[in-house]
């Protein structure tokens, strides 16, 4: 005996796409609501985070005490460096941190299981639970620095570096979510994830110094098993017009996409693994 | 109409073991050392619409890994498995649309905010309509009185009121199936047999199939009219809750008995009759004997100095289930 | 006697710090890192222009800042961050070695593992390959010294900033900020005699020189002879100073503590 008129049908009835984004929206809205109910670790976090980020330049600063140009780049291009790249990394940080956490906040709690049993993509859900708001600060500072940078430097704001801006920002995000989705996937065989992210966050410090400087091995790592020069030094060469690096500028651009894919093969290889052998 | 069916089910677990330390954790990479567990072995199941099925056995029988078949979030070994007509696992977002799941203590609620946030974040998951959505928070409110904590963060509701909120947000959305693991553990009496007449009412209104998996007793006669038992991964019961109530009706009466190493008695329906040190225990068949009439007759005969009534558990019946087959008497 | 329950509480820090190990090996790969980081910038910067000293000197005293932060800094804004979340720190105040006493014994634990398990393979790879220059033995006892006073002023900042944390729940940014903020001015990122005179200024009154660059110009042998005690004295400055401070935090935690009811 059914009871309702309006019965829900046994489909969906939106698009998987729009209903994974209003939803979305929704869980990003309950997550700032929560943490904004404990002001203070909000405002000490996005302190913290903006304090650290005034230190780094502050640091780079005092390099340029000693040298006008290291290797050829001046004080506002290593600026722009880090900037540009610290603005992608931070931007990928607010919305695609949760992996890092996959082993010790996901598998061992069983909050993997719940997931399962609802109507949505399975890594959707990982990432919509954790929203790592702390680096909302340092997003607004890199843009702040880029700006600067770009002023100090009288770069043209010409549209075809926007769009590659743009581009090379989507691309690079895509990059750092492959890492983070390849290394928290392997906590599926560990039941660890949180250890094996330590090689990335050293690593990504490489990011604000040209990728000329480093000898050949630390420059394959960089292309490589953490390719963060993607997502820093070759970009910022084209925004700041330097020729000599077009092809690797331009395989930044397609390079996000393509691991991301691969990320996501091993991740859902990862989770077969898990539906197999119960954790 | 069959909604969930399985047939030959099997699950088979490798568990590796994972050393300690560096070695340890470096080795999970390439290690090969296995033992392997049949959580669940050559198991039938054919459940209709409507039906509430109690789902009971000791731990670790494979109930839990059954119900994550069911679900979707285990695949099977070997076998096959229907939900609603769609293999769970491969089609888990269809089946998740439909299903309800009370995961026991886990709850699914969000910790800091109001209880209905959490409910609002529901109705965009499942695509409950703003209309439907408001009636069935009603109909809840009714048997549930979720109102009384609605606007209260769900960190500071007692054991009682979570588990309410967990079960109106496990058939919120109109689902056919329902698995609830443990819903009323923990509880006291007044919050269990609210949680009951919801379950009841939901199956009634809406022909909901509810798979109820419990160690509570007054939970499986209250609701259930046909229990399933596992032991040991395989099926051993599979029927109305009364024939398996009736086929096992022992009972025993314990006692300490004055000059118990020579108690004998002879009458009908005493099965059997233990003796250890003053201690007595008689197995006896409540069908053609009462316990006033067994208690009258050894007060007849004997020195009682202290008397106890066991009811079989749960654990016993099945057990008891287990070592005597599926023929009795 | 008290002085065997802060032996075995030490003791105990450090068994369980070899639990650790996995942890022990990044930690160690860290430094690891960032020399080799640091190594390819200063010697970029060497090819660009003439690093005052050379840049033999600046790989010495990076060297030498990661073997005293490895041994001397800490994390203890985690362990009473813990505590205090847990509400098992009411029992620590019950303790007859009081707080503070504990948990100095306690990061005293770690400091020995850590200098066994990092400090001192570091300075092994400094020599094999950086090619850095030991002190003799009668320096290498004053370094260590500098080194164990350095440990105790970074304790006592580290202790009155974990104060907060009775205030806040999240520590990990309390010592983030911390580190950032001390690896700055105390010489681990940036080599201070390589300061401009009107910054070296500003670094000389802060506390942080003295938890790194003080014990590192004694390695490095910029500070010999009486300039050594002068380090030593700096030091026990700070150290008095931080002593009252991080008194004055610990009783206003504790009457914070007493007014929440734990």
């Amino acid at each position: 005996m059914r009871e309702s008129e309006n019965y829900k049908g046994e489909e969906s009835r939106i698009s998987s796409v729009k209903k994974h984004w209003s939803v979305y929206k929704k869980f990003f809205a309950m997550y700032m609501k929560s943490r904004l109910i404990y002001k203070a670790d909000f405002v000490l976090g996005f302190t913290s985070q903006l304090i650290n980020l005034i230190f780094s330049v502050a640091f780079l600063s005092l390099l340029f005490t000693q040298v006008e140009s290291i290797q050829g780049w001046s004080f506002n291009e290593i600026l722009l460096l880090a900037g540009f790249s610290g603005l992608i990394l931070n931007l990928h940080h607010i919305f695609f941190f949760a992996p890092y956490r996959l082993g010790e906040d996901y598998i061992i709690s069983g909050r993997m299981d719940r997931y399962f049993v609802r109507p949505l993509n399975m890594l959707f859900q990982v990432f919509a639970r954790y929203i790592a708001d702390d680096n909302i600060s340092k997003v607004l500072a890199n843009i702040a620095i880029v700006v600067y940078a770009w002023n100090q430097l009288a770069l043209n704001i010409a549209s075809v570096k926007i769009v590659y801006g743009l581009l090379a920002i989507i691309s690079g995000v895509m990059v750092i979510g492959s890492i983070f989705v390849t290394f928290g996937t392997t906590a599926f065989w560990t039941g660890r994830s949180q250890a094996i992210f330590w090689l990335f966050f050293r690593i990504s410090d490489f990011r604000r110094y040209p990728y000329s400087i480093f000898s050949q091995p630390v420059k394959i790592i960089l292309i490589t098993i953490v390719p963060i020069a993607f997502t820093s030094f070759f970009p910022t060469t084209f925004l700041l017009g330097m020729p000599e690096w077009r092809n690797w500028q331009i395989i930044s651009l397609l390079i996000g996409p393509v691991m991301y894919l691969l990320a996501y093969q091993f991740w859902k290889i990862g989770l077969s693994n898990y539906s197999s052998t119960g954790s | 109409m069959t909604l969930i069916k399985a047939e030959n089910l099997d699950k088979i677990f490798k568990i590796y073991n994972q050393g300690e330390g560096i070695r340890g954790y470096l080795k999970s990479f390439i290690s090969r050392e296995y033992e392997e567990i049949h959580a669940v072995e050559d198991l039938d199941l054919d459940i209709g619409a409507g039906e509430i099925i109690g789902y009971i056995g000791a731990n670790g029988a494979g109930k839990s890994t059954t119900v994550k078949m069911l679900t979707g979030i285990l695949e099977p070994s070997s076998g096959k498995i229907e939900v609603g007509g769609r293999n769970p696992h491969k089609q888990r977002k269809k089946n998740a649309m439909n299903i309800g799941v009370v995961f026991g203590q886990k709850t699914q609620l969000w910790w800091d905010l109001p209880v209905k946030e959490s409910f609002r974040l529901l109705k965009e998951i499942y695509e409950v309509s703003d209309e439907d959505y408001d009636e069935r928070i009603d109909e809840f409110d009714e048997v549930l009185q979720l109102s009384d904590f609605w606007n209260q963060p769900v960190r500071k509701l007692s054991l009682g009121q979570k588990m309410r909120c967990e079960l109106a947000a496990s058939f919120l959305h109109h689902p056919k199936i329902v698995y609830l693991d443990e819903p009323t553990i923990g509880l006291d009496v007044a919050v269990k047999e609210r949680i009951r007449e919801f379950i009841k009412k939901m199956n009634r209104e809406e022909d909901i199939t509810v798979m109820l998996t419990t160690h509570d007793i007054d939970d499986i006669e209250d609701l259930c009219e046909r229990i399933v038992v596992l032991d040991e991964g395989k099926k051993i019961y599979d029927g109305e809750l009364d024939a398996l109530v009736n086929r096992f009706t022992s009972r025993r009466m314990i006692m300490d008995v004055r000059n118990g190493e020579e108690f004998d008695l002879d009458l009908d329906g005493v099965k059997e009759i233990e003796k250890e040190d003053g201690h007595v225990e008689i197995v006896f068949d409540r069908e053609i004997i009462s316990a006033s009439s067994l208690m009258r007759e050894v007060l007849e005969r004997y020195d009682v100095l202290d008397f106890q009534i066991k009811e079989p558990d749960i654990e016993s019946v099945v057990k008891k289930i287990y070592n005597e087959g599926l023929e009795e008497e | 006697m008290n002085m065997k329950k802060y032996y075995a509480v030490a003791r105990n820090a450090f068994k369980q710090a070899t639990a650790y190990r996995l942890d022990a090996v990044t930690t160690f790969l860290s430094s690891v890192i960032f020399l080799t980081l640091y190594y390819a910038v200063w010697s970029a910067i060497d090819a660009s222009g003439d690093i005052q000293g050379g840049l033999q000197q600046v790989m010495t005293y990076l060297v030498a800042g990661q073997i005293v932060s490895n041994a001397a800094f800490l994390q203890t804004e985690q362990f009473i961050g813990y505590r205090v979340r847990k509400g098992t720190i009411v029992n620590e105040l019950k303790r007859p070695l009081g707080l503070m006493s504990h948990v100095y014994f306690h990061e005293l634990g770690w400091v020995v593992f850590n200098t066994l398990t990092k400090a001192l393979p570091i300075a092994a790879l400094g020599v094999v390959f950086l090619n850095i220059p030991l002190p003799g033995l009668v320096n290498t006892a004053y370094f260590a010294l500098s080194t164990f006073l350095a440990f105790n002023l970074v304790f006592l900042l580290a202790y009155a900033n974990s104060m907060l944390v009775f205030w806040t729940k999240v520590d990990w940014s309390l010592r983030m900020t911390r580190n950032t903020v001390t690896n700055l001015f105390s010489g681990v990122l940036f080599p201070l005699y390589l300061l401009p005179a009107g910054l070296s200024d500003i670094f000389n009154v802060l506390p942080f020189r003295a938890m790194a660059d003080a014990p590192i110009q004694i390695f490095t042998g910029q500070a010999s002879g009486i300039q050594v005690l002068e380090i030593f004295g700096l030091q026990l400055f700070w150290i008095v100073i931080m002593f009252i401070l991080a008194h004055l935090m610990w009783r206003k935690a504790k009457t914070r503590l007493t007014v929440q009811g734990g």
